[in-house]
């Protein structure tokens, strides 16, 4: 059985790294990118079960890049969730229409992420081991 | 009644008045005749009376004289008739003879009395002469029967007496018929005597009545008369109170007029209609048209035609529309006005119907502001609440994601990954620490809780001191600082610790972002605009179109600086403001990969100044706990011409600043017994010290003590600073430590109070005198920094109180603004001169120019006091 693999799209890299770090633990497999240029190819190349975007990055930010993914034939089935550090409730409406599957918040507790994130994709918790239902 | 009053009406006018003495006059005349013919009626009747009297007699008489006749024919007729029983008739002659004497006797007296009767003489006579001749016959026909019985011829005596008898019957009958006459004759005077006395009696009636009418006329007329000269009186009473009262409208529309043209708000007035009728001139300033332009146009159609989204507003459904219908307010803090050049603003604004006596709404007034300011704060704020939020989660996020997976025990089989996650969590709690010291000091900063404390800098002390402190930092990055030795004396107006700041965070962002082994060269040097730092290095550079949004809060070239360089992104936006502060700039060049050159300036300080002429002998009470730094600081003061008292504590200050009122006072804060604040709080307490400055000495730096719990008026930290010290001291002299002070003297209470309220939104103390006297006496008291006189006032006018301050050595320099009604003539203008005077007519500069006038002069005196040099 494949763990379900994750790409995470953040600038800041401390956060990947602690994200990173907190997912693997959880038993996902983790890829990474530093922005959301960067995060186009890998998550076309490697077609992640999930992806968890960063929103306020330089050049391209989590709004542009999750528009971009949708573009794409190739990543346009790939359920995207924000991980975000705007959380004030006017940023949050904004989000909230952009079509990803959830917004979760910065900072966040390592013990309930990867539980978040399967709950918010729909995946039974603690199915690891389980294919992606997407 | 109707025409009592009609007539009243008329005699009210002055031809009415003469109409009336043309009636009046008819009415005398009228009178006058009415008691002429009167006068003749009584003559008349008197005549008649009189002669009726006689004529009554002669009546009387003719009654006699017919009845005599009458009893005079029986005689006869009884001596025809005894005839023929007498023989002898010599007896009956004798009779007969007497009889007939006796007959014209009569017949005589009643001709007489006959023709005494004036009227119906002829007639009268005539039935006389009938009498007397029928009386003739009777008498003929007694003597020819007598003659015919002498004769003893009987039958002729038969025959005279049958003629005797016929003449005696018709004799008989006249005199009836003359008694009958004159009876009737009687009567008939009497009935004309009679309608003479009525006529006379109507004539009185008419006198009577002409009279009344006259009495009557006299009495209307009179009052009519005064009615007129009471009116008359009343008119010039009212006229009066008119010219008054025109007097105090036309100043009270002029008061108002001033508020209106004062309102910082738009004012709209609308009729019914909706049409514009008026229009204020912050409201035409704010949209560009003027009354003429928008004068009965309708409100709508004018400036709320368009939504700001771009979409049309009909008028039918904006809230105004049903407001002025229903007669109720309406209001909206969120709309869109549009001016005349097509753009539009965010305005916040409320109608109010407006109603007559009646009640009955006439129209409204729609009071507007414009909020594009207020909103773009707001966003702004709101932004960076976001984005000050956003830029704390940030290093929260890995702090706290690394604590927790430590805690929760996930990686303790791996000690380098949970070394790892310690070092993530203490670096970003470092950075975390630097941004809350970061935004607190910019919003310090800003709000201007932390007023800058200006001192004459040296510029090469300053950019030594920076480059000491970062040396170790320089140092530990391999890179050289070179300092280029400024020009010597040249110095700026600043805070010096605000300045260090501004360079050490220069210097620290040079640092970070320059390769191992390059220079960074720091200078200053004098330049047009005050004096030009410059922080010069060798780094990356920044890309063209950062080079502005680097100031900008939390906007970075990289947002990966912000962990690997240490940097929060505030800080070269504390350095802009800092730098603005003091009324300088920063800006940058760079090339990119060849360096950065920062550079900022700041007003160059005035030229060392000759402190003995600039203070002679202001009085200084020094109150520290320690005996040295009195010691030190008197003979320090005393050296530079100060007239200086000690206080060794709280207690000894309040009681010698009272008796010694000191210009300012030196204030440790640190004593026993008590503290500088409190001994500050007692001072300010106290209405005789409470307006003294006060300079707090003291070993803390004033930053620490924020807030700083009452306003000082400087703050000289220990060691102390000879300088530094005299030039603070100078400083809180000149104003005082205190807001500038305007005194407005004005008898227009309502102006008075529109020019204060203006003045006292921009900080400034204002005071009002109404007349000249107690001008004086509250200058006496306070001197103002600057005097606004009007010229004509009670007690004592403005030529005399400018003649007063004249003669006194304090006040004879005194910034004057007079601002009168009328223009002043240049021999007015000579009489009033102060200190700096500026002549303003109130007609011609309305209160807005005048006020931003009077802040122009005061501006320029403060910076002059505060020493700042203005590069020319």
């Amino acid at each position: 059985m494949q763990p379900e693999r994750i790409l995470i799209i953040d600038d800041e890299e401390d956060i990947r790294e602690v994200a990173s770090l907190t997912l693997e633990e959880a038993g996902f497999e983790v890829i990474t990118a530093t922005c959301g240029r960067e995060g186009i190819e890998p998550a076309i190349a490697e077609q992640p079960d999930a992806i968890l975007l960063d929103v306020m990055m330089p050049e391209m930010d989590g709004a542009a890049t999750l528009a971009r993914l949708q573009e794409s034939e190739a990543t346009r089935s790939i359920p995207v969730l924000f991980l975000t550090a705007k959380v004030q409730p006017a940023d949050k409406r904004c989000l909230s229409s952009l079509g990803a599957v959830a917004i979760l918040p910065k900072p966040f507790d390592p013990d309930r992420l990867g539980y978040d994130i399967t709950t918010a994709l729909g995946w039974t918790a603690g199915r690891h081991e389980g294919t992606a239902s997407t | 009644m109707e025409t009592t009053n009609s007539f009243l009406a008329a005699i009210r006018s002055r031809t009415a008045g003469q109409a009336w003495f043309i009636f009046y006059l008819a009415l005398a005349a009228l009178d006058l005749g009415a008691v002429s013919y009167t006068l003749y009626q009584h003559h008349r009747v008197t005549n008649l009376l009189d002669r009726r009297s006689t004529q009554d007699e002669e009546f009387d008489k003719q009654d006699r004289v017919i009845r005599r006749l009458g009893s005079i024919t029986v005689e006869i007729d009884d001596i025809a008739n005894d005839l023929p029983n007498s023989r002898d008739t010599t007896e009956s002659r004798d009779r007969l003879h007497v009889a007939k004497s006796a007959m014209a006797a009569s017949l005589t007296a009643l001709h007489v009395s006959a023709a005494t009767i004036p009227a119906d003489r002829a007639l009268m006579a005539a039935r006389v002469d009938r009498i007397a001749h029928e009386l003739r016959i009777v008498a003929q026909a007694g003597d020819d029967k007598l003659a015919a019985v002498e004769r003893g011829d009987l039958a002729a005596a038969a025959a005279q007496n049958a003629r005797l008898d016929a003449s005696n019957v018709v004799a008989g009958r006249l005199l009836n018929e003359l008694s009958a006459s004159i009876d009737q004759l009687q009567d008939r005077l009497f009935a004309e005597e009679h309608e003479q006395v009525e006529l006379m009696r109507r004539a009185q009636i008419m006198i009577g009545a002409l009279i009344m009418a006259i009495i009557a006329g006299m009495a209307l007329y009179g009052r009519a008369l005064a009615q007129r000269v009471l009116s008359a009186r009343e008119r010039d009473r009212y006229v009066e109170e008119l010219r008054l009262s025109n007097g105090a409208f036309k100043q009270l529309s002029r008061k108002n007029e001033l508020i209106l043209n004062t309102a910082a708000d738009g004012i709209i007035g609308i009729d019914l209609d909706y049409h514009l009728t008026f229009l204020n001139p912050a409201a035409s300033a704010m949209t560009g048209f003027s009354l003429e332009e928008l004068q009965g146009k309708s409100i709508h159609e004018a400036l709320h035609h368009t939504h700001a989204d771009g979409s049309p507003y009909p008028a039918m459904s904006c809230p105004k529309n049903s407001a002025l219908r229903s007669g109720v307010a309406a209001s909206s803090s969120d709309d869109t006005f549009w001016k005349k050049d097509g753009s539009s603003f965010s305005v916040e604004y409320s109608m109010e119907p407006m109603r007559d006596e009646e009640g009955r709404t006439i129209g409204a007034v729609v009071t507007f502001r414009d909020t594009t300011e207020r909103r773009a704060v707001q966003r702004l704020k709101d932004e960076f609440v976001s984005t000050v939020s956003h830029e704390l989660r940030t290093p929260l996020t890995s702090i706290r994601g690394a604590l927790g997976l430590l805690a929760g025990g996930l990686i303790t089989k791996s000690p380098e990954k949970a070394k790892r996650m310690l070092d993530i969590a203490v670096s970003n709690t470092d950075r975390l620490v630097r941004l809350i010291n970061d935004i607190l000091d910019i919003e310090r900063i800003e709000s201007e809780r932390a007023p800058l404390t200006k001192t004459r800098c040296e510029a090469s002390a300053l950019l030594r001191d920076a480059v000491d402190v970062m040396r170790p930092m320089a140092d530990k990055a391999g890179v050289n600082l070179e300092l280029m030795t400024a020009v010597e004396g040249t110095t700026v107006w600043a805070d010096a610790d605000r300045v260090s700041q501004t360079l050490t965070n220069l210097l620290s962002n040079a640092i970070k972002f320059s390769p191992s082994g390059s220079t960074i060269s720091v200078s200053a040097s004098p330049g047009r605009d005050g004096v030009v730092f410059r922080v010069a290095d060798q780094g990356r550079g920044i890309p063209a179109d950062k080079l502005e949004s680097i100031f900008e809060r939390f906007q970075q070239v990289d947002a990966s600086d912000s962990r690997d360089k240490g940097g929060t992104g505030l800080g070269l936006a504390i350095c802009r403001t800092i730098v603005r502060q003091h009324g300088g700039d920063i800006r940058v060049e760079s090339v990119l990969g060849d360096g950065s050159v920062f550079t900022f300036s700041l007003p160059a300080a005035a030229p060392q100044q000759d402190t003995h002429a600039a203070t002679p002998g202001a009085r200084v009470i020094v109150c520290d706990d320690e005996p040295a730094v009195r010691e030190t600081l008197e003979a320090m003061l005393k050296q530079h011409g100060y007239d200086v008292r000690m206080a060794s504590g709280g207690d000894e200050l309040l009681g010698l600043a009272r008796a010694f009122h000191p210009d300012v006072i030196l204030l440790d804060l640190v004593m026993p017994a008590m503290g500088g604040w409190q001994a500050m709080a007692a001072l300010r307490g106290d209405p005789e010290t409470t307006a003294i400055p006060v300079v707090i000495i003291s070993g803390m730096l004033a930053q620490s003590q924020e807030p700083a719990p009452f306003d000082t008026a400087g703050w000289v930290s220990k060691p102390l600073d000879e300088r530094t010290l005299i030039e603070t001291l100078e400083h809180a002299l000149g104003l005082g430590g205190r807001n500038a002070r305007i005194m407005v003297v004005e008898d227009d209470f309502d102006l008075a109070r529109v020019i204060t309220a203006s003045f006292e939104r921009h900080g400034i103390e204002t005071s009002h005198a109404a007349t000249g006297r107690e001008a004086i006496e509250m200058i006496r008291e306070h001197a103002p920094d600057i005097l606004i006189l009007d010229l004509i006032l009670p007690e004592l006018d403005g030529f005399g109180l400018v003649e007063w301050m004249g003669t006194q050595e304090h006040l004879r320099n005194v910034p004057l603004i007079v601002y009168s009604a009328g223009d002043t003539t240049p021999a007015e203008r000579e009489r009033l001169k102060l200190g700096p005077t500026q002549f303003l007519t109130k007609s011609r500069v309305p209160p807005a120019e005048f006020e931003r006038r009077v802040v122009k002069l005061l501006d320029v005196m403060t910076l002059t006091k505060d020493g700042v040099a203005h590069a020319a």
